[in-house]
């Protein structure tokens, strides 16, 4: 399952610049062809937005994060659970314009992962 | 003899970037270069808020390194602000901590925390043309 940090609830939204910071992830389900969002649960926090929503990822069963740019304490996490990194180019800015998930995105329908 | 420079350990890829005033003729002025280790102690210090202390640990190197490192970046910064020059961020004498790969086709960056759970394929666009960064 891959989580992607994005700025709004919708297939059309903009990619966030950081991990912690970012409004809404969309997990994809490359598997069953499915996806959802989710609100960050840690948009809230001022220090440890990073660590909560790095958790929550996790207990998802994501194992590929996709954004640009990852703080230390989060990369920390992510190691230990081997979830793996992606700092997206910058040629990618908004979610549809991501290749290995347009698929996904244009024929399915938002549906709850497991 | 001095002593051999301690390389200093990243823990993400660092951009390589000139970050340049847009209205302004820098054309004849010379470049700041910010070395990557300096580039990533102000992350550590001042975007990821570390103390020195917790910084140094991260790099691999001492507490009073991490400080001069860090003195430098930020007379550099002021300096390409001030002096409205260019900044370029360059390889300094640093190592990339983990398995990281950067995909010739798309240009993203990413990492394989464990060969036996992900192939070496790009995550973005699913190319098998990488390079080690």
């Amino acid at each position: 399952m891959i989580a992607i940090t994005i700025e709004e609830e919708n297939i059309n939204s903009k990619i966030n610049d950081c991990f912690g910071k970012s409004e809404y992830f969309i997990i994809i389900d490359s598997k069953n062809k499915n996806y959802k969002f989710f609100r960050n649960p840690g948009s809230e926090e001022v220090n440890f937005s990073g660590i909560e929503a790095a958790k929550f990822l996790i207990n998802k069963g994501v194992k590929t994060v996709f954004s640009n740019n990852f703080g230390i304490k989060v990369k920390k996490i992510f190691d230990r659970n081997k979830v793996q990194l992606v700092l997206l180019s910058d040629r990618f800015t908004h979610l549809s314009t991501i290749p290995s998930i347009k698929e996904i995105l244009q024929n399915s329908s938002e549906h709850t992962p497991n | 003899m001095v002593r051999p420079i301690k390389i200093r350990k990243l823990y993400l890829p660092h951009p390589t970037i000139t970050f340049s005033p847009i209205n302004s003729n820098v054309a004849e002025k010379k470049k700041v270069t910010l070395l990557s280790e300096e580039y990533h102690a102000l992350r550590l210090i001042d975007y990821e808020l570390l103390n020195h202390s917790q910084a140094a640990k991260v790099m691999g190197i001492s507490r009073p390194t991490i400080t001069r490192i860090y003195e430098k970046a930020r007379k550099k910064l002021a300096t390409a602000l001030i002096e409205i020059r260019e900044l370029e961020v360059k390889e300094g004498n640093t190592t990339l901590h983990g398995s990281w790969y950067k995909c010739k086709v798309c240009g993203s960056e990413f990492n394989i925390p464990d060969p036996d759970l992900f192939q070496e394929l790009c995550p973005v666009c699913n190319s098998s043309e990488l390079y080690k960064l």
